[in-house]
């Protein structure tokens, strides 16, 4: 794709101010016939291949392989990470998970364990190009479902799409290097699924699945951006407690409040 | 010596300023040690019931044990309906109440199963409007730290949780988002709704 035909797609994807803040919870799905025909297609995917193949997998790979494959392609993702916390304007998190990363690619030989955590250096927290495009003030932006990747905000979508071409770890690697990083992000990602199965079956015996996926996903995704700081340049926020961001439930649906 | 007498001058002023602190607020404090106190009962009975290795049934049965004793499921419930929970007779909302702790109990059942070998940790107990918001993280064997918040109102007169929010996934919210639904399904037809999720 030319460069000014991504420039005018993100800028209808996303909107260019940031949303109002308050206790309305407000989503932008105007896609919603593509939405839940690709939601359609990703349930398909889950029943019929990453779940078996999850099962498979847990079957064959004992626990221990399991783990430190996923230790290894959690290690290997911490220089994105510390990039985007720079450009966060984050520099304590990207110090310490730039520490974590050295500590575990070499004494814990090559991330397959993890050396920094029983050091006191804290887990690295996950990061991504959106979130990035969220503290530089971009607007959210409209809701998406992707095939394969799944729900997805516009700014999300995005943020992807650029996580993708500027990963620094695949700068470093050989072809050869970089199918064993995908093998080991696929095995990672199976593990999770069949961690998460439980958690994930109230919303998938669900009525509408389609629509409690994208309640699930854009409460979780609100809240992880807005957790400690808001919209814009290292701006901190006011407020500590969800509860700002609910209506009263007593107001509207309490006893005394029904007969008035 | 002088050290010791340092740290016992300290100590003293310490006391006085903690009583005085208590003195100024008790209400708060001992409220707030209690909606503390719910999020630790309610936690300890999810820990039991994932570890008794039950069925999936008697975990629903035990789960709606919970509900019903430290949820303000009135609350839940109505707010759940939205705003058609106003045209509603007192009867329907007493058969959906009813209909919808036991549903929520058999739904979220795979999931309470799944907390094990967890250990609990309240961060934070802050007053906003008429309740109490009760923070916590949750750490459990081999997943990163969970942040689960508790809203606690003793609006009854005893302290029950009206939400449970985790990672910041509203329990209330999403049910009404669910429930809403389904009564757009029905054309807002409450007894529908009541039949289906009685199934």
């Amino acid at each position: 794709m030319q460069p000014a035909a991504a420039c005018v797609l993100a800028a209808l994807i996303c909107a260019a101010q940031p949303e109002p803040a308050g206790a309305s919870f407000a989503v932008k799905d105007p896609l919603q016939g593509v939405n839940r025909k690709v939601h359609k297609f990703n349930r398909a995917l889950d029943k019929f291949i990453l779940v078996p193949a999850g099962k498979a997998y847990g079957a064959v790979v004992p626990d221990g392989v399991e783990n430190a494959i996923t230790r290894f392609a959690d290690n290997l993702s911490i220089p994105k990470y510390v990039l985007y916390r720079a450009l966060q304007a984050e520099p304590r998190k990207a110090g310490a998970n730039t520490l974590r990363f050295a500590v575990n690619s070499t004494i814990g030989i090559l991330g397959f364990f993890d050396p920094a955590t029983g050091m006191g250096i804290p887990a690295a927290k996950r990061t991504d190009f959106g979130e990035t495009l969220y503290v530089w003030g971009v607007g959210e932006g409209i809701y998406l479902e992707l095939p394969v990747f799944g729900p997805a905000t516009g700014r999300s979508a995005v943020g992807l799409v650029v996580g993708a071409l500027t990963n620094p770890v695949s700068f470093v690697l050989n072809d050869r290097e970089r199918t064993l990083l995908a093998g080991a992000s696929a095995g990672s990602l199976l593990t999770w699924r069949n961690k998460a199965s439980r958690l994930l079956d109230p919303l998938y015996n669900n009525r509408d699945s389609y629509r409690a996926v994208q309640s699930a996903y854009l409460q979780n995704r609100r809240h992880s951006l807005d957790r400690g700081r808001k919209a814009g340049y290292g701006a901190k926020k006011e407020s500590t407690t969800f509860s700002d961001t609910l209506d009263d439930p007593f107001e509207e649906f309490s006893d005394e409040a029904l007969s008035n | 010596m002088k050290h010791l007498a340092t740290s016992a001058l300290r100590g003293a002023a310490l006391a006085v300023a903690l009583t005085a602190s208590l003195a100024a607020a008790p209400a708060r404090a001992s409220d707030d040690s209690a909606a503390a106190a719910l999020v630790d009962e309610v936690f300890a009975k999810i820990e039991a019931v994932a570890a008794a290795n039950m069925s999936d049934a008697d975990i629903a049965s035990a789960i709606e044990g919970l509900f019903r004793q430290h949820a303000d499921v009135a609350i839940l419930a109505r707010s759940s309906l939205g705003p058609d929970s106003r045209r509603a007779t007192p009867e329907q909302i007493q058969t959906f109440t009813d209909a919808f702790v036991r549903y929520i109990s058999r739904k979220y059942a795979g999931s309470f199963s799944s907390f094990t070998g967890g250990s609990v940790e309240v961060k934070n107990v802050s007053e906003v409007r008429s309740w109490r918001e009760v923070q916590s993280v949750v750490h459990l064997d081999g997943s990163e730290p969970i942040e689960v918040i508790f809203l606690v109102s003793d609006r009854t007169g005893e302290n029950l949780f009206f939400d449970m929010i985790v990672e910041g996934i509203s329990l209330r919210r999403t049910l009404q988002v669910e429930i809403v639904g389904i009564l757009e399904i029905h054309n807002g037809d409450i007894d529908k709704v009541i039949a289906e999720i009685s199934q």
